[in-house]
């Protein structure tokens, strides 16, 4: 595996990691606000205002000198399927057990192996190996269990 | 109305993590996080006031809000930048399943804070889980 592949599995699972220590704060946070969805716009202008921050002052050598409109298309599709998956989650968990709604969420590793090969074209699409594939289903059965097993 | 929900969420996240994908690689991490971060606070902002309006925020308690400030720190601060620095070097299948071990360390910190038991289920899911990182990351990369 080369450095730059170990550094992508690396930061994959920083975000997992990231992703499961920010509940903590949520349901603390239900406590003082609750409202999942101002929750949420709460969470995502304190990060965009301290990310803007640091964008602003950083060292700009590595920014590109042009922004591809079609490239800033996607991004800004990326963060508007993300915030609203996040709101679909937590209206899922007004009226739904936690553990059947995390362990549907995580069912999007499925849906990326199966929209992944439909929406990306030429050099990023992937290839698709048996190997890959049983891989995403062992961690999502792998997922459920816990799940389960932390509930049971 | 819930499990739909839930697996409409799926749905966005797999969407998320492809068009991550197509931005990232174009426009560089640091950039593509800013554009996404500002994206989906305008979003949620504008659907906070269309949904619940001004007063469920100002009625919140000053910790409510500040528990809420932290848990974006991590979730998207932390989180969406560190999924777009992988999405950079992997597929987005390799991003979704990594993220997909969320439960996994989720089981480890209650088991660090909450002192919570491991019962044979956990252990199975692990071990699985191990199982299905281990093809992945030892797989043919593209």
């Amino acid at each position: 595996m080369k450095g730059e592949q170990i550094k992508g599995y690396l930061y994959g699972t920083l975000t997992a990691l990231c992703w499961a220590i920010s509940p903590i704060f949520i349901r603390r946070g239900l406590e003082g606000l609750p409202s999942s969805i101002w929750g949420t716009a709460v969470g995502l202008v304190v990060a965009a205002g301290l990310y803007g921050l640091w964008f602003l002052l950083r060292d700009r050598s590595d920014a590109p000198v042009l922004i591809s409109r079609r490239a800033a298309t996607w991004q800004i599709l990326g963060g508007l399927a993300s915030g609203l998956g996040i709101l679909f989650r937590n209206l899922a968990l007004d009226t739904t057990q936690v553990a059947i709604v995390i362990a549907l969420a995580q069912g999007s590793a499925l849906f990326t192996l199966l929209f992944g090969p439909l929406l990306l074209a030429g050099a990023l699409r992937e290839r698709i190996t048996p190997r890959i594939v049983f891989g995403v289903f062992a961690i999502l059965a792998g997922s459920g269990l816990i799940i389960l097993g932390r509930t049971a | 109305m819930g499990i739909l929900y839930s697996i409409g969420a799926a749905i966005l996240f797999a969407i998320s993590h492809i068009a991550v994908r197509q931005g990232v690689s174009r426009l560089g991490v640091q950039t593509g996080t800013a554009i996404m971060l500002l994206a989906g606070a305008t979003t949620t902002v504008l659907i906070a006031l269309l949904v619940e309006g001004v007063q469920a925020l100002l009625a919140a308690t000053l910790s409510g809000v500040l528990f809420f400030a932290l848990a974006g720190v991590f979730h998207f601060l932390g989180g969406w930048g560190f999924q777009n620095a992988s999405a950079s070097r992997l597929g987005p299948t390799r991003v979704s399943a990594m993220t997909s071990l969320t439960p996994l360390f989720a089981a480890f910190l209650a088991f660090i804070s909450l002192h919570q038991t491991v019962n044979l289920l956990v252990v199975i899911g692990i071990i699985l889980m191990t199982a299905g990182v281990y093809a992945i990351t030892t797989g043919d990369v593209s």
